[in-house]
This record gives C-alpha cells, sequence and structure tokens, in this order.
C-alpha cells in the first residue's frame, strides 16, 4: 500500500483546493472565471506574503519594475519554500511594461492541460501561478497588470504580464 | 575409427593429473564429435573442477546428443558460481534441449550476470517462436507460463500463439484468469479478448474488480471486444474507477457497443450523482453518437457543474448540424409578463403567496427576475431566502444552458446559424450574451456581425462589449461599416474596450480615426497607448507631421509614444527635432534614451564602430 509522505500530502492538499476553486470559479462563472480568480490569486498572495513576514521574519523589497517585483517574488517564494529555485522560471522583459514569463516545471501544469483536453483554449486558462505573480506585481511595485497564458508545454507552460 | 593420437588424448582426458591437460584434452576431442565420447564427456561433468566441469558442458553441446539434457539441466551447473559454467550450460540447453528446458532456465532469468540472463531470454524467445510454430496445444500451458515473463517480446509471442490454439485451450484460459501473476491474466484477458469468445463473460466481468489496475484495464478492453451485451451494466458500473487509463478503456469499451449501450447510458447518467461518472458517460454517448442521446445531452447543457456542462457541449459536437438544430428551441422563448409574480414575490402579505411567486419565477427560467431574487436570497425570512436561492439556481443554470447551445451551434461553424442567435445578443443574461458574441464571431455572419456593432457600444457589461469589438476585429468588416462603431467605443470607461477599440482603428487606417488615435495616446493605460502608438505608425509618413506636434505635449507618456512611433516610421524630417530633445540636457532620462533610440532607426545606425 503506498503512503504519501507529509510534504507531498501538503501540495495534494494544496493542488486539490486549487483545482476545486478553479472549477468552482467556472461553476459559477462559466467562461469568464477571470475576475473572481484574479481576485482569489490576489488574497492567496497577499496570505503567502504576509505569512513570510509575520510568522518567518522573510521580509518583501519594495520594487519599482514588473521584472524586478516578480524576481523579488521568486526569491521570497524560494525561501518560502513554494520553489525549489530561481531556474524554475524564465523571465524575459520585453519592455518595463511587459515580461514574458516560461514556466519550466510547473505543479498545476496536469491542471491546465486537462482543461485543455477539455476544449478550453490556452488564453482561456487562468493560469494560478502567473496570477499569483500578477498579484505580487501588484504588491511588492504597485503596478496593475493583466496576464495571459500563451502556450502549454510538455511539462510546463508560457505566458506574459502585462502593464494594464 | 579412432587413431592413435585420438586413443592419446582421451586417455590424457581420462586420467592425466593435469587438470588443465584434462581440460584441453576434452575440448579438442569435442570436435570430433564421436558418439562414443559420450560417456566420457558425462563423466568428466561430474570433475569437481570447474574448467573441466565447463570443458564437458562445451564438449557435450557440440556432441549435440539430446541424453545430456538430464545431465545438464542441475543446479550445480544452472546456479554454479562460476559464470563460464553457467553461461554453457544455459546455451547447452538451449541446443540440446526441447520446449521442456524452459522450465529450468527461469531461475537464469534472474541470473546476477546480464550474460547468462540475456542468453536465458534468447533461448526462451527461440523455444517458445518453436511452440507457436508448431501449434501442439498440448504444449499451451507452456506458453501460459511464459506469459509472466518479465521479457513483454517473448510474453507477446507466447500470446499470438494462444491466440492461434484458443479453441482447443479455452478451459485452460479460463483457469488462467485467476493465475496468482497479474501478467498471466493481463494476457490471458487479452487473449479471450482477441478471439471473442463469450464463454468466459463471467469470469472477464469478475475481473473487472482485479486488485491490479493493468489487469482491469485489459479486461474491460476484452469485454469491448467481445461485445457481449450482458457486459455492459458491470463496464458502466467500473466508470467509477478514477484512473484515466482504465475511464478511457471503459469508454472506448462501451462505444463499441454502440447503439446496444445506449439505453442502459441513459438510465446510468439519470440515477448517477457523481459528476466525473456523469462525464464518463456523457463522453461514451457523445462518442456512440445516437441521436436519442441528443435531447439527454441538451438536458445536461443546464448542469450546475462547469465539467459536466463542458463534456455535454462537447459530446454534442459529435452530432454536428442535428445538436444545433436540437438546441435551437433553448435559445426562442417569447418572455411573458412576471411583474405580477415579482409583486407577489415581494408582498408583505403571505409568506405561501411569496413562495409560490417565487417558486413559479424559478420554473419560468426567466432572467429579468434575477435581481429581485438576489434581493430576496437574503431575506429574514429563512424559508424565502432558501427558496430564492433555488429559484435562482434555476435561472442560472437555464442561463448555462443556452449559453452552451451557443457554444454548440459555434461549432457548427455554419453561417446559416448566425441570424437564428440574434436574439440571444438580448439576453437578459450576460453570460448568454456573451456566448452568443463569439458564436456570432465563429459563425462569420457578417449580416449578423452588424448587429454586434451595437452590443460593441450598449451592452450594460464590459466584457460582452470589448468580445463584441475583438469578434468585429476579426471579421474585418469594411471601414465605414467599423468606424463610427470603433469610434464611438474608444470613449468607453473600460479600458479593454477601448484597447479593442484603438486596435480596430489602427487596423482600418481611416482619415476619421486619427484624432481618436491621438487622443488615445493620452489614455492612463499604458497597452492602449501602446496599441495607439501602433496604429498610427499603420498610416505612415503622412502623420509624421502631427506626431512631430506631440513631441512638445506636457503628457510625458504621450511624448515617449510619439517618439517612438517617428523611430519606427523613418522619415528623415523627425531626426532634427529628435535631436533638439536627445541634445537637451533638460529632457527626463528616459525621453533622452527613446529619443536615442528612434534616432538611431531613422540614422539607420546599428551602434556598431565603422
Amino acid at each position: 500500500m503506498n503512503q504519501v509522505n507529509r510534504e507531498e500530502s501538503g501540495w495534494l492538499v494544496a493542488k486539490a483546493w486549487l483545482a476545486a476553486l478553479e472549477e468552482t470559479a467556472r461553476d459559477f462563472h462559466g467562461n469568464r472565471p477571470q475576475t473572481f480568480l484574479e481576485r482569489a490569486y490576489q488574497h492567496a498572495t497577499e496570505h503567502f506574503l504576509r505569512t513570510l513576514e509575520n510568522d518567518y521574519g522573510i521580509y518583501p523589497k519594495r520594487t519599482l519594475s514588473i521584472k524586478e517585483a516578480l524576481d523579488e517574488y521568486i526569491r521570497l517564494s524560494v525561501l518560502g519554500g513554494l520553489f525549489k529555485d530561481a531556474g524554475q522560471f524564465n523571465l524575459t522583459e520585453v519592455n518595463v511594461n511587459r515580461v514574458e514569463v516560461t514556466s519550466i516545471e510547473c505543479p498545476y501544469h496536469g491542471m491546465c492541460r486537462e482543461l485543455l483536453y477539455s476544449g478550453i483554449s490556452a488564453v482561456d486558462l487562468t493560469c494560478p501561478r502567473l496570477g499569483c505573480f500578477r498579484a505580487a506585481v501588484n504588491l511588492l511595485a504597485d503596478i496593475d497588470c493583466t496576464y495571459e497564458m500563451t502556450e502549454i508545454m510538455e511539462k510546463g507552460c508560457h505566458g506574459y504580464i502585462e502593464r494594464r | 575409427m579412432s587413431t592413435s593420437t585420438d586413443l592419446k588424448t582421451r586417455q590424457i582426458a581420462r586420467t592425466s593429473d593435469d587438470w588443465l591437460e584434462r581440460r584441453r584434452a576434452l575440448i579438442e576431442l569435442s570436435h570430433a564429435k564421436d558418439p562414443d565420447l559420450y560417456d566420457l564427456f558425462i563423466r568428466a561433468l561430474a570433475d569437481p573442477n570447474k574448467g573441466i566441469q565447463h570443458a564437458a558442458i562445451l564438449a557435450l553441446a557440440r556432441l549435440g546428443n539430446p541424453e545430456a539434457v538430464a545431465g545438464l539441466a542441475k543446479p550445480k551447473f544452472l546456479k554454479a558460481e562460476d559464470l563460464q559454467v553457467r553461461l554453457a550450460t544455459v546455451k547447452a540447453l538451449g541446443k540440446l534441449g526441447d520446449a521442456k528446458v524452459i522450465d529450468h532456465l527461469f531461475d537464469s532469468m534472474d541470473d546476477p550476470e546480464w550474460l547468462v540472463r540475456n542468453e536465458a531470454l534468447s533461448v526462451l524467445r527461440d523455444k517458445v517462436e518453436t511452440i507457436v510454430h508448431n501449434g501442439n496445444p498440448a504444449q499451451a500451458r507452456i506458453l501460459v507460463r511464459m506469459l509472466g515473463i518479465s521479457d513483454p517480446g517473448i510474453a507477446e509471442i507466447a500470446m499470438q500463439g494462444l491466440i492461434e490454439m484458443e479453441p482447443v485451450i479455452r478451459p485452460l484460459l479460463i483457469d488462467n484468469l485467476k493465475n496468482v501473476r497479474p501478467a498471466v491474466r493481463l494476457y490471458v484477458a487479452r487473449v479471450i479478448g482477441a478471439s471473442r469468445t463469450t464463454e468466459a463473460l463471467q469470469y472477464l466481468i469478475e475481473n473487472l474488480q482485479d486488485a491490479d489496475l493493468q489487469v482491469r484495464i485489459e479486461t474491460a478492453r476484452a469485454l469491448g471486444q467481445i461485445g457481449d451485451t450482458r457486459a455492459i451494466p458491470q463496464l458502466i458500473a467500473s466508470l467509477h474507477n478514477r484512473n484515466k487509463v482504465h475511464l478511457q478503456t471503459t469508454i472506448d469499451a462501451l462505444v463499441r457497443f454502440g447503439t446496444t449501450a445506449v439505453m442502459p447510458l441513459h438510465s446510468a447518467l439519470k440515477n448517477n450523482r457523481d459528476s466525473l461518472v456523469k462525464c464518463a458517460l456523457i463522453d461514451t454517448l457523445g462518442h456512440i453518437g445516437d441521436p436519442s442521446s441528443i435531447a439527454i445531452l441538451i438536458r445536461h447543457l443546464s448542469d450546475s457543474c462547469f465539467v459536466i456542462r463542458n463534456a455535454a457541449i462537447r459530446a454534442l459536437q459529435h452530432f454536428g448540424p442535428a445538436a444545433a438544430q436540437a438546441v435551437l428551441p433553448l435559445l426562442q422563448f417569447e418572455p411573458i409578463d412576471i411583474d405580477e409574480l415579482c409583486k407577489a414575490a415581494q408582498s408583505q402579505s403571505s409568506v405561501n403567496n411569496r413562495l409560490r411567486a417565487m417558486k413559479a419565477l424559478g420554473d419560468l427560467e426567466d432572467h429579468r427576475a434575477a435581481p429581485l431574487l438576489k434581493q430576496l436570497s437574503n431575506d429574514q425570512n429563512p424559508e424565502v431566502a432558501q427558496t430564492a436561492q433555488e429559484a435562482l439556481i434555476r435561472i442560472g443554470c437555464a442561463a448555462w444552458g443556452r449559453c452552451g447551445a451557443l457554444m454548440v451551434i459555434g461549432q457548427t461553424e455554419n453561417r446559416k446559424w448566425s441570424d437564428k442567435i440574434l436574439s440571444s445578443l438580448a439576453d437578459d443574461s450576460p453570460h448568454v450574451r456573451y456566448e452568443a458574441v463569439r458564436a456570432i464571431g465563429r459563425l462569420n455572419g457578417t449580416q449578423t456581425a452588424i448587429k454586434l456593432k451595437e452590443t460593441a457600444v450598449k451592452d450594460p457589461v464590459h466584457q460582452v462589449r470589448s468580445e463584441a469589438l475583438k469578434v468585429l476585429r476579426g471579421m474585418a468588416l469594411g471601414s465605414a461599416e467599423m468606424l463610427q462603431t470603433a469610434l464611438q467605443a474608444t470613449k468607453d470607461s473600460d479600458p479593454a474596450v477601448r484597447l479593442e477599440a484603438t486596435r480596430i482603428l489602427g487596423d482600418l487606417v481611416h482619415e476619421q480615426g486619427l484624432p481618436a488615435l491621438k487622443e488615445r495616446l493620452l489614455d492612463p493605460i499604458w497597452s492602449i497607448r501602446v496599441s495607439a502608438e501602433n496604429g498610427l505608425v499603420n498610416y505612415g509618413k503622412t502623420v509624421v507631421p502631427q506626431l512631430i506636434e506631440l513631441l512638445t505635449s506636457d503628457k510625458s507618456e504621450t511624448r515617449y509614444c510619439a517618439i517612438s512611433a517617428l523611430g519606427r516610421l523613418g522619415d528623415t524630417v523627425a531626426i532634427e527635432p529628435l535631436e533638439t530633445i536627445a541634445q537637451n540636457p533638460k529632457t527626463p532620462p528616459r525621453e533622452m534614451e527613446i529619443a536615442r533610440q528612434s534616432l538611431l532607426l531613422l540614422k539607420r545606425e546599428t551602434g556598431r564602430k565603422r
């Protein structure tokens, strides 16, 4: 009999809740769950950063651009155990107002792929990772952005974050 | 006849005290292939020296007397410490033995040395191929045993052999559906599936509950191949399995039954509450494509679960225009006067009357009642609040049904449907209007697109307006038709709408669009300013004087866009004003940087040293 260890079980529960959140958003908002989920990811990022600061003494730095904010969020998330290392992401600053993000290996990839198979196009995906990146830019650099998925790859995905 | 040298060699092989001499003698004698030497070689096998044993094994293999198998097939050789002895034994058994040696070679498959394992596999493959070639049912038991082997190549060969012998060895196969080895149960299920015999049906059905996942998958596949309708209920029951491969195999198996499976599937869909099972049932019905399923699938377009609604849309796709025709009534309804019911729902006279009115509003599925019911769902009376919520669910789900209907119609990609969904642009639900816009875009009905222009400027929900503009832009209507709509939409309060409108104006390159684009350079939203800049660049060098004028704008973001656009347009007239900016020490650093970049473009300089 297989037994899930505690570390994996944490991820398992997080992914289950996230999938449930996405599914419920689509139950209630059909093909337009973005507004609801953007808000959910904003709250999630706020809680995460606040917990890092209050309970673990990991303080975020204020940043001035989208790229800097993303770098800072990745740094904090590595310290917070959310990401293994910064190499999980490839950030390309097209210009100060647009950063392209490639997630090389994403834990939510399966979830997105399933939605893709069910007939939803890549641009209609609400990627929790990019959603939280967008929220982080808002919180750390005070820049309001939009985000969009452009491609789902074998293990990761590609998208962009752009100033509104 | 033996020569004197030969006799001397035999003597050495028997009596020499030097084991190396004895070994050499044995090997030399092995080339003679003299049947009289058999006893000598067999005796040498008993020699405690490994070198002599090895030579004797080689010699016996060369001699080719099958009787030697009895002497060789012993653990002391097959599990000898010496690798060479083990290897030579496996080779010798392969050369001398018949199919029976397979039993002795099984352990060699797990030998610590890959050379021995590889040789054992190769011998086993030869033997299995021989058995299959001979087609002797008496040896079927050996083939069944080979199904459990770790090498899939050999198991496949054995399986093919069993498929050919199947009618004669059926009881043996049925017995082995309960074999202790999962691999044997799996392959036997395949054999039975390929032979399509119904005799094993009961046992196969039992194996749908097998502890091993692969066995369950192969069993489901086999039941689909056999096609006996008695298996349908059990296959439907196994749709509860959460494993994707198993689920897909079961769906494929049920699809093979075709219309025979439709009635039980309908019944299961009606009685099941598990959303994933429902999705699987809906997928199956879609793939079978029996017209009797259309009505049932349409009902699931209104489900409260997104995954079920989506599955129903996917399934209805398989029916093509028939499904589109069937969903049309969902979109065509005459709104009746609901004022009296709304009044009754709000009145404070009798709770029962209010509840009845709310239920009636829910039954009517009229979206106009939604705002009132939302209000009543917070009523202090819990019964009223509960009934209002239930009515809202009915109204909301009915709207999902209309959305689904529009998606089904949109997927036909046939223009003739576009006129028939026009009324949905005026639906009370924004979700429905949004899907109507998307469906019209897919159908590409240019005539109906004119209606979209109205939606693009008048719809109360900004997502619907921006989607309408996106669709209009995709349809690339003529400039005269689009211009006014886009101009009007550039004044919209929502940034997404203004963005789409700006993009349209950029595409049109119409003289009247120019002032609006210049105005958009002042927009607080970055993406709109960039789209306006792109749009202005589309106008070509004619807009250069106007862009030069914008260089003195008091808005820095506007100046940036104008400088950047001038650089991209490539008119050398812009060099002088840009140089003034670049050389002015009071110019802000960011503006100076953009001016320098634009000048590089204008002077066609790359920055590379000459």
